[in-house]
């Protein structure tokens, strides 16, 4: 009994060491470890990306997602880091964020979504890294002293401990690729409405791109699918007619 | 005798007590990090989450005292710092240097330093 309440007994312990409000989440909340370490691991997570992945030397497509990704961020809960913008050579519907504000959209969005639904897409995965899920996920999954060699791996050749913080990498990389949790999903949902209404979007354009991937759903089981490890379009959908209203009312105008 | 032997033996026990509330180091993965004088260990080193631990000590020292105590000591102990000061004085940071490698945090809370050491 006592084992099963110990956690949440550390959890309230834990409320009063140098907790840092999240506007994202609305909550405060303990990450071990500060914003320079975080996107020093997403600079290192992203190498596993380059690995996998062909990033798209593409001016015209580079320039769309950047001009969106722009107006989405500088209204983001998370506005002061410097966020990057990648497209993947891949024709899926799929969309990654990084610790520290990397974010890669595949090509297949890009083809299939007009700007308004692509700002959904890219206001979720802000509204990710807002709520530092990916960090979240990484420090309570994994060895600690593993999170901080990742991190230190960015700085600077570290030859004695190369093979170890490869598979950390790749570990990270991982856990961030099968997803989050569903109450994660849902409030990047949220925050990716907040965004674009006030980026001057379309927020009902969240519908619509969901609309599409639900005809896109089936077809695929990969493990980086973007349907299999978000919850249901449906449930998503459901609470996005809920949340836009609330978004677009004059009340939410301050 | 035998309640001289007492005396002495409670005097002992008490000694280590205060030398373990007010320690001049900390283990930190075999490195003695050296903490400041007057540091008061606040908690019982614990995990603050299944992977990591926690070691606090608050200290009667204005912040940037204690700040400016571990900066010294990171950089003449040639740390490689992710981080550091932040808005307010407070200080950040993840440290490294060879196989040492932890966080630290410094900050005010309740008219005290608190040092946090994470690892």
């Amino acid at each position: 009994m006592l084992r099963k309440i110990f956690p949440a007994i550390l959890i309230l312990c834990l409320c009063g060491c140098a907790t840092i409000y999240n506007p994202a989440t609305g909550r405060k909340e303990f990450i071990f470890i500060n914003e320079s370490t975080e996107i020093a691991i997403g600079k290192n997570v992203a190498t596993e990306i380059t690995k996998k992945e062909n990033v798209l030397e593409d001016e015209k497509l580079q320039e769309r997602i950047e001009k969106i990704g722009k107006k989405i961020t500088a209204v983001s809960d998370r506005s002061n880091i410097k966020y990057e913008f990648h497209v993947l050579d891949n024709k899926e519907l799929n969309a990654l964020s990084l610790p520290g504000g990397i974010i890669y959209i595949y090509k297949g969005m890009l083809d299939k979504l007009n700007n308004d639904e692509l700002a959904f897409v890219i206001g979720h995965e802000v509204g990710h890294v807002a709520a530092k899920h990916a960090v979240k996920t990484i420090q309570a999954n994994m060895a600690f002293q593993l999170v901080l060699s990742i991190a230190f791996a960015a700085m600077g050749k570290d030859t004695s401990t190369a093979t170890n913080v490869a598979r950390a990498t790749n570990t990270a990389y991982n856990l961030i690729a099968l997803g989050y949790s569903r109450k994660d999903e849902y409030l990047a949902d949220n925050l990716a409405v907040k965004y674009m209404y006030k980026a001057h979007f379309k927020p009902q354009a969240a519908i619509s791109a969901l609309e599409k991937f639900k005809t896109e759903e089936g077809f695929r089981l990969k493990i980086l699918d973007y349907f299999r490890t978000h919850p249901s379009l449906r449930d998503r959908i459901k609470l996005l007619q809920e949340t836009i209203p609330q978004v677009i009312s004059p009340k939410s105008d301050s | 005798m035998r309640n001289k032997l007492l005396v002495w033996i409670a005097f002992l026990i008490f000694m280590q007590i205060i030398s373990f509330l007010y320690a001049e180091t900390v283990d930190i993965l075999g490195m003695q990090i050296p903490l400041i004088e007057g540091a008061k260990l606040v908690k019982d080193e614990q995990e603050g989450s299944l992977k990591a631990k926690m070691v606090n000590y608050t200290v009667e020292k204005p912040l940037n005292e204690v700040v400016g105590f571990y900066q010294s000591f990171l950089e003449t102990n040639g740390f490689r710092i992710i981080g550091g000061l932040e808005e307010g004085g407070s200080f950040n940071a993840s440290v490294k240097r060879n196989d040492i490698q932890f966080c630290i945090r410094i900050y005010a809370q309740d008219g005290l330093t608190r040092i946090q050491f994470i690892r």
